[in-house]
């Protein structure tokens, strides 16, 4: 059953794709066989510290396949591909419109990784 | 004795203060602005000794590691992960507690050191002229500002080039002087960082004196914050297209001629009487 | 630069982000109530001396010396505690726990027409690039409903983490770079930073006249990296005494104000200015 998760600025239907990984608000999680959509609140986002390496080892604990996302720490990036999940670049805006275009194909593998901002 | 030279912002003078007080004194120049270390640019040392800044960083022997997450989960730097069965470290987010060793239950983390910049000195004419230096792609210069300070000899006169800004470093630069000099540029900026730094400065118990910068005929709002805050102004440094060209060719001015060196001489005395009482 | 470009491309959208030392709000001033939140570091560790049994667990594991003793009542200085949490786990009396500490003060306004976010960092504090991090967030959440097409970052100085802050996110970057051999290196580590970051960078020199020599090289620097330089700013008395009246030099007759005019032309044609949502952050620096 793969998972993909999505960090998410506000919350519930209102909920867009956060420019930031280690300080979204929120992952979305999508059940890719279901159709399931569920949140969990970001454990980085009360980090002073390590947001992205915070947030990314939730994410692999929460089991995901697939993340995307529009830009990624290396840190970050170094702890999801470790788990195994594979890392696609988001478009900004709509949820849904992004997975839509993750299950259409569409979105390009993220492969560039910023220096991590420790702190930020 | 040692004096902390500190200014709220880049670009007030507050290295030029330095550099020039160090040469004009044949004192110990300290180059406390790790971040963006422009000292050397002035004073250039031929041979220069540089000593390690080391801190600890935890390492898992996996073959041991029981994979209880105990660590993970204490981190609060957020310095290590659990994934695919391993515990991966980011030495760059560890402020080296030494926790996750110490509470490991299975005795799987030692700690090791890592090197993340260096404290040097050398002779430049007669000034002593010390720095660090972060390597690259460390974000933090806490600990090097820490090993400068520490390093530092107690006897004859060392003049610090601090870090810019009010934060952490700047007052741990403060702490470690005996006196503050702040260096303020006349205008409603170089006032309202005066104010800020000058707080900085009672609340770690140092007596401090200004030295105003590119000052100009008539304006007295830095005289006058003085006297409110009963700081003495210790020197004034013109407005002078000369000394600008000057200082952005990193010539050390009061190497140039007597008349330059008397403003920083003049400077000298002022603070030593001041200390003095 | 920051100020002067807020009022010339009419931005509707700036904040602060230097918050070891804040000041566009000198210059630049949004009527209206300004909403202030206190912003939180790392949470530090606290005795309890009820219930501390002068074990000495604690004392000699703590690597920041910010546990001392005297006549068997032991304390935790906050400004050595970094918030490791150690002791915490260690004391069998259960007498430590973390407060939270108050590691600067946010503050925005907004007077209906314009927003102003910006922030200070309490005194000796680290963790700026937090404290920036917030700053961002608090101005994108005041215009999320409706975005203006420019928002005006006023950067932090350096190249540590509060610089990265203030780049994440943003679609140029307006380094201002000074003629000397102190201010072109600064500027090479600034442009390492942020060509890592693939932050599109524009850049100006400020005092160009005071040694061209140093603008030539500023000039070959950028050329070498590909970055255009927009404008070399001469030096002219007008600014210190716009600054000194909180005036800005969007209007100035004089030369300085006449390059910085030329700036915020030339960064409208960058960004090429439409109803959308742009940012723009000026690195001040040196």
């Amino acid at each position: 059953m793969p998972l993909v998760v999505l960090p998410v600025a506000g919350s519930g239907s209102a909920s867009k794709v956060s420019d930031s990984f280690g300080r979204a608000e929120a992952f979305l999680v999508y059940d890719t066989e279901s159709g399931e959509r569920t949140e969990q609140p970001n454990q980085g986002l009360s980090s002073s510290g390590g947001a992205g390496i915070k947030a990314a080892q939730q994410v692999v604990d929460v089991g995901a396949n697939v993340l995307l996302a529009p830009q990624l720490g290396e840190n970050a990036a170094k702890i999801l591909r470790a788990g195994g999940i594979s890392l696609f670049k988001s478009r900004s805006g709509d949820t849904s419109d992004t997975i839509a275009a993750y299950l259409a194909g569409e979105l390009p593998p993220l492969t560039q990784t910023h220096p991590s901002q420790h702190g930020a | 004795m040692k004096i902390a030279v500190l200014s709220g912002k880049g670009g007030a003078g507050k290295t030029l203060v330095a550099v020039n007080l160090a040469a004009a004194a044949n004192a110990r120049y300290v180059d406390c602005d790790v971040e963006e270390p422009n000292g050397h640019l002035f004073l250039t040392p031929t041979e220069v000794a540089a000593e390690q800044v080391t801190v600890t960083v935890p390492v898992v022997e996996a073959a041991t590691c029981t994979g209880c997450r105990k660590c993970v989960d204490f981190c609060r730097f957020n310095a290590l992960a659990w994934v695919n069965d391993e515990v991966m470290v980011f030495e760059e987010a560890c402020k080296s507690c030494g926790g996750c060793a110490v509470l490991c239950p299975s005795g799987a983390i030692s700690e090791e050191l890592r090197v993340i910049g260096h404290v040097h000195q050398g002779m430049v004419n007669s000034v002593e002229a010390w720095g660090g230096a972060i390597r690259p792609g460390v974000v933090s210069g806490v600990p090097v500002v820490q090993q400068v300070l520490r390093s530092l000899p107690a006897n004859g006169l060392s003049v610090i080039d601090g870090p810019p800004g009010a934060s952490c470093l700047a007052l741990e630069t403060a702490r470690a002087a005996d006196y503050c000099l702040l260096v303020a540029e006349p205008t409603k900026f170089g006032v309202h960082n005066v104010r800020m730094i000058h707080q900085l400065t009672v609340a770690v118990d140092r007596r401090c004196g200004v030295v105003i910068n590119k000052a100009t005929d008539g304006d007295t709002s830095v005289e006058e914050l003085c006297a409110e805050l009963g700081l003495p102004v210790l020197g004034r440094i013109a407005y002078d297209p000369q000394i600008a060209l000057a200082n952005s060719q990193g010539l050390v001015l009061a190497w140039q001629d007597d008349a330059q060196r008397q403003v920083f001489v003049d400077i000298l005395d002022r603070l030593g009487a001041v200390v003095a009482q | 630069m920051a100020a002067s470009l807020i009022e010339l491309l009419d931005a509707k959208a700036f904040a602060d982000c230097d918050v070891d030392a804040p000041n566009l709000h000198l210059v630049v001033s949004v009527d209206g109530p300004h909403q202030l939140r206190p912003h939180f570091g790392l949470p530090k560790s606290q005795i309890n001396p009820e219930l501390c049994r002068s074990c000495d667990r604690c004392l000699p594991e703590c690597r920041f010396e910010a546990i001392t003793v005297v006549e068997d009542v032991y304390t935790i200085d906050p400004f050595a505690c970094e918030g490791c949490g150690l002791c915490e786990e260690l004391c069998p009396a259960g007498a430590i726990s973390s407060v939270p500490t108050q590691t600067g003060t946010l503050a925005l306004a907004t007077d209906g027409r314009r927003v102003f976010s910006t922030a200070v960092l309490a005194m000796g504090q680290g963790n700026s690039g937090q404290l920036v991090w917030s700053v961002k967030k608090r101005l994108s959440e005041a215009i999320a409903e409706s975005p203006p097409p420019l928002a005006i970052i006023d950067g932090s100085p350096g190249i540590g983490c509060p610089v990265m802050s203030s780049l994440s996110g943003i679609d140029l970057l307006l380094v201002v770079a000074e003629p000397s051999v102190a201010g072109l290196s600064d500027l090479k580590r600034l442009l390492d930073v942020a060509i890592g970051m693939e932050v599109p960078v524009a850049a100006c020199v400020n005092k160009a006249d005071v040694n061209p020599e140093q603008t030539e090289a500023v000039q070959r620097l950028c050329d070498s990296w590909g970055i255009p330089l927009i404008a070399k700013i001469p030096f002219d008395p007008a600014v210190p005494a716009a600054i000194n009246a909180g005036r800005t030099l969007a209007e100035d007759p004089g030369p300085a104000g006449l390059a910085i005019r030329k700036i915020g032309a030339e960064i409208a044609q960058l960004l090429e200015l439409r109803p959308m949502e742009a940012s723009e952050s000026s690195g001040q620096h040196g």
